[in-house]
């Protein structure tokens, strides 16, 4: 391996563990790469500035902004009624309510923190008073809020299809996340209710149809931001950029004038917040487009092909090897750093074996996913302990049947094309 | 110290305040160039190039606050283990490795905002070194907040300089 590719690799791993944060990492990374090879350490600047300037970018901020104004306007608690006059009747009711308002609220913000941060303060406390554990009850709103990673819209697919270099339609991955996400809550929604029978949790008296019926012309309003914008995208009446922004007005415009519950302080609060986050988002993706390009230069892709291959030329080893790195990276870092950073790596790779890129995405959004969910770095797992107000070491002692259902999700996605590419195919002539 | 900490206070407020006003105002540019292509039947083509433009501006020097705010993300599992003593001067040599980044920002994207100067952006005439003057600002406020941060860092003999909250809507 060339010796530059020692240093760069070097020089991330060591900040990385000091704790420098990963977008400053992988700026100084290139910086250190650019100067060794010779090259004006400005470029490493040009490629930061072109990778943050690309217009198809702009959904990712917009998103933001409509889940911090969903999450401030009172959509999470209209949703939660909806699940639970839909699904509460079942035999521990409350847990498949929180599988069902996770499917509908993150395919709205598009947010696992959002997600559990939303329903999980609506529905934790109110399991706890209705004798569900705790443990229970955190375990399952957070491993139930991938969800909204894979059902659409979805900003990290937008941060994939830019990693991979912006030729992955962002409406295939989108429509492709839905079957996916989908099968992954049925998974959940089965492991929750096997524990509830053996934990004897009761269900919900039915509420009536009539009832039902009234939370679901409550909800249309909230849940139409997701018609908006997969529709808007979906026919072609606007671009991505245009859906989002489309989003975050309805959104802006429903908690305001429809639901009457979003202040002038809760609309500074969700734009504050969602300026901070693009900043992130901004930052890690003009660093990882320098860090990107100076793999690409190193034709880092090639030499990680050749050697996957020579461990082993078979598909299913080979994406078992890369599940289990993304798995383990998961762990250790953070969900939008990774996917700026392993697309590139592992995606040449998939496509060597034949794995559609479309696909790919989404079986990284769940291994990414799934990271959100486990120590040490864990973003969903810490605010869902947070809200449960309760120790890590106990959910993780109770969580394993939801990483199970997980990883049986996971494995279909891999394994079997179908799974995330039979909508995209049908919907939108994906592919053909 | 807490006279110059409570200035850069407001400045951090400002920036995220400024910020914030254009990031709706971007949102509000979108929904006028799609009245535009459909009801004006005039789409207004330097929006696009525009908007690009501005979310550069807005997130930069947004992303110079989260030094200060430590809102950026971080791997912390592994230096937390260690000694708070041993902590501490490694957060102190992560400030000051942001900080010359910052330096670095600054230098470069000025040289890049000369060589670029004389050329003007499509659509909407202006000189290109306004695309990389977002960087140089950027980078002298995170050397400032860097900066800040180090010397807070030794004033507090304590332990580890404090964690702030992550961009948890991230993900």
């Amino acid at each position: 391996m060339d010796p530059g590719l020692f240093i760069i690799f070097g020089v991330f791993i060591l900040g990385v563990v000091a704790g420098v944060p990963v977008a400053f990492v992988l700026g100084i990374a290139a910086l250190v790469g650019f100067i060794w090879e010779g090259v004006n350490p400005a470029v490493a600047f040009q490629q930061m500035t072109s990778g943050m300037s690309i217009f198809s970018l702009l959904a990712i901020p917009f998103f933001i902004f409509a889940g911090e104004i969903m999450l401030h306007g009172g959509i999470a608690r209209r949703l939660v009624a909806l699940a639970s006059a839909c699904v509460g009747w079942m035999r521990g009711g409350l847990g498949m309510v929180d599988v069902a308002t996770s499917m509908l609220f993150g395919g709205i913000s598009g947010s696992a923190v959002a997600d559990t941060s939303a329903t999980g303060t609506i529905l934790i406390p109110a399991m706890r008073a209705k004798g569900y554990g705790v443990d229970y009850a955190v375990s399952l709103t957070v491993t139930s809020s991938i969800a909204g990673i894979l059902i659409p819209p979805s900003h990290n697919m937008i941060l994939y299809s830019l990693a991979a270099g912006g030729g992955i339609s962002v409406s295939a991955l989108f429509i492709a996340g839905i079957i996916p996400g989908i099968m992954m809550c049925l998974f959940l929604a089965i492991a929750a209710y096997v524990m509830a029978v053996r934990r004897g949790y009761p269900a919900e008296p039915f509420a009536g149809f009539r009832r039902l019926f009234w939370t679901a012309i409550d909800s249309i309003p909230g849940l139409f931001t997701a018609v908006i914008i997969l529709g808007g995208v979906l026919s072609g009446i606007f671009t991505v950029t245009e859906s989002a922004a489309f989003g975050a007005i309805w959104a802006v415009l429903v908690t305001l004038i429809v639901y009457r519950a979003l202040s002038w302080q809760d609309f500074r609060i969700a734009v504050a917040a969602s300026v901070r986050t693009t900043a992130v988002v901004f930052l890690l993706v003009g660093t990882a487009t320098a860090f990107a390009y100076l793999l690409a230069l190193y034709r880092f892709a090639d030499l990680l092909t050749a050697g996957m291959l020579s461990v082993s030329e078979n598909p299913v080893i080979i994406l078992l090897m890369i599940n289990l790195a993304l798995l383990f990276l998961g762990c250790v870092m953070d969900m939008a750093a990774l996917i700026l950073i392993t697309t590139p790596i592992f995606l040449p790779v998939v496509m060597a074996i034949g794995m559609d890129p479309v696909q790919f995405g989404m079986v990284m959004m769940m291994n990414l996913g799934l990271g959100l969910c486990t120590p040490p770095v864990g973003a969903v797992l810490f605010v869902g302990c947070a809200i449960g107000k309760i120790p890590i070491e106990r959910v993780m002692r109770t969580i394993w049947p939801f990483y199970g259902a997980i990883l049986v999700a996971l494995m279909l996605t891999t394994y079997w094309p179908a799974v995330s590419l039979t909508l995209p195919r049908w919907l939108l002539g994906y592919g053909t | 110290m807490r006279q110059v900490s409570r200035i850069l206070d407001v400045v951090s407020a400002a920036v995220v305040a400024v910020a914030g006003f254009f990031l709706v105002a971007l949102i509000a540019m979108m929904g006028w160039v799609v009245f535009g292509r459909y009801v004006m039947n005039d789409t207004p083509t330097w929006v696009e190039r525009g908007a690009s433009l501005v979310i550069v501006a807005i997130a930069l020097p947004v992303a110079a606050v989260g030094v200060r705010e430590r809102f950026h993300l971080s791997v912390l599992g592994m230096r937390e283990s260690l000694p708070l003593q041993v902590q501490r001067w490694i957060a102190l040599f992560c400030d000051a490795t942001v900080g010359l980044f910052g330096l670095a920002m600054v230098v470069y994207g000025q040289e890049l905002a000369a060589m670029v100067a004389p050329f003007k952006v499509p659509l909407l005439g202006i000189s290109q070194a306004w695309t990389y003057w977002p960087m140089v600002v950027s980078g002298a406020l995170i050397m400032v907040f860097a900066a800040e941060q180090v010397i807070l860092g030794l004033i507090n003999r304590e332990g580890p300089v404090q964690r702030g909250v992550t961009a948890a809507f991230l993900e």
